[in-house]
């Protein structure tokens, strides 16, 4: 009888661990699952944009803005400039100065809604560059975390970059893929 | 009897309208502003600028030395009647001829289209000289035009419009040149990039595109400070031929060739063909404007350097 009732002991014992096994197992693979996107680099983008967010566009340039030698002089200041973005018909940044190769430009505190926002961008090659296809690269990023980013290029040697750029609004994980940009 | 005075009066307003309709042709053709260039190069960007908006005329032909030119009366009557002359400056006109011109004839608006390039300098006996054949580098030939675009402006502002847009579609067209240039040249190794030519003339095209020059004659063939052949020069450039085995050297289409030949006979190499230098081609002639000059140069320098002995 105590021999019956200790079998029956030891075989519960072995169900249960056996059961508990299978649960945390379960559980794992739940848990991982929902990381999954990160490890591959696929975030789901987080659920609504909050209409108050702050965001800050980050431009960085492959090549040097200035005068482009095969161009028609200006005629007022509104020719000359060597950089411009455009969002909605407003300007967000524009400028005359001549910028170096690799330098970024960091227009912040700006506000969008919906889920994607379209750029238009322009930049003028100068000095060497003039003669060369040239691409700049936009990075958008939400209250420090980081949304979508662009990459534009010329149409060819001496043309300026310049384009419609489409970023996502919704900041996502930060380990993601970066992309291959726009052409 | 009445109706034949009616078909004379018919003919008489016929007459009338037809007269009157060529006069308006006639004064419209003269009332066109005109242009006197120095150099044929400054003529043929300005032609590209102006269409058939305004009359060019040139007083250099082709394959003339603007260094040593002496100008003739019928210069004086041409820059007369002009309403802008246009020079290339920096003394390639010898004795600075297209100034007096202006200043004698009327005193002409002057526009000198190297303004605001930056010049090469050319040391000769601690004497710095400018060195005034810009329009070899493409970009230049571009300051050139913004120069004379402005000049047409000034002189015709309702026309602006058509002659910005000109001067941007001819700024494309160098723009393709000076990157097919480079793209040519890629096939000359750099270690043969040598120019040997009659007179120092290519000093910009050869900064642009990486060649060293050596010429018998300085930058100018007149008698000017650092001009003129020297024995020291010609003897640096038998010797440059020799040490750099220099496979071709150029003669230029507005300098007498004989010296080059010379040369090639003393240095036991070969005269690779004619480079358009300080005026273009004729008429007809793949030279006859400044994209044909700079196209047929480097397509003549490229094929004769690059060829393997
Ligand atoms: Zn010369």
């Amino acid at each position: 009888m105590v021999r019956f009732a200790c079998s029956l002991l030891v075989a519960a014992l072995l169900l249960g661990s056996v059961g508990l096994c299978q649960y945390a197992l379960t559980r794992r693979v739940a848990i991982s699952m929902t990381h999954a996107p990160e490890s591959h680099g696929h975030a789901e983008p987080a659920k609504g944009v909050d209409a108050s967010a702050r965001y800050a566009l980050y431009v960085t340039l492959g090549f040097e803005a200035g005068e482009d030698p095969f161009a028609v002089r200006a005629a007022d200041a509104a020719e000359s400039r060597r950089l411009v973005i455009r969002h909605g018909g407003a300007e967000l940044f524009a400028t005359s100065e001549a910028l170096q190769r690799g330098q970024q430009i960091a227009i912040t505190n700006q506000h969008f809604s919906g889920e994607r926002v379209a750029l238009f961008v322009e930049a003028v090659p100068g000095g060497e560059d003039a003669a060369r296809p040239c691409a700049l690269r936009l990075r958008l990023e939400c209250e420090g975390e980081w949304c979508d980013e662009a990459t534009l290029w010329s149409e060819g040697n001496g043309a300026r970059v310049s384009g419609e750029v489409t970023l996502g609004l919704a900041p996502r994980l930060s380990t993601l893929d970066r992309g291959l940009g726009v052409r | 009897m009445r109706q034949c005075g009616q078909r004379w009066r018919r003919w008489a307003l016929v007459g009338i309208a037809i007269g009157a309709l060529t006069g308006v042709a006639k004064a419209d053709e003269s009332a066109k502003k005109r242009i006197v260039c120095s150099t044929t190069q400054t003529a043929d960007l300005a032609r590209q600028i102006v269409g058939d908006d305004m009359e060019v005329h040139g007083i250099l032909g082709p394959g003339v030395n603007p260094h040593v030119y002496q100008p003739v009366p019928g210069d004086s009557r041409l820059v007369e009647s002009a309403d802008l002359c246009l020079q290339n400056g920096l003394h390639l006109e010898g004795k600075n001829w297209m100034e007096t011109l202006a200043r004698d004839n009327g005193n002409k608006p002057l526009v000198t289209c190297t303004k605001g390039v930056q010049p090469l300098d050319l040391e000769f006996e601690g004497q710095t000289i400018k060195d005034p054949h810009a329009w070899f580098d493409p970009r230049n030939g571009a300051i050139f035009v913004n120069n004379i675009l402005d000049a047409v402006i000034d002189l015709d502002p309702p026309g602006a419009v058509r002659y910005r847009a000109r001067a941007d579609l001819y700024l494309q067209q160098l723009r393709a040149l000076d990157t097919w240039i480079e793209k040519e040249v890629s096939r000359i190794p750099l270690e043969r990039r040598i120019l040997v030519t009659s007179h120092d003339a290519f000093n910009y095209y050869a900064a642009r595109y990486h060649f060293k020059v050596r010429s018998p004659v300085g930058w100018s063939t007149g008698s000017e400070i650092g001009g003129g052949m020297t024995p020291e020069r010609r003897r640096l450039v038998v010797q440059s031929i020799r040490d750099f085995k220099v496979p071709a050297i150029f003669v230029e289409t507005s300098v007498n060739p004989k010296m080059i030949q010379q040369i090639a006979g003393e240095a036991g190499v070969r005269v690779g063909g004619e480079l358009y230098s300080d005026a273009m081609g004729a008429a007809g002639s793949a030279g006859e404007t400044y994209l044909g000059m700079m196209r047929e140069n480097t397509l003549t320098v490229v094929l004769a350097l690059s060829a393997s002995e």
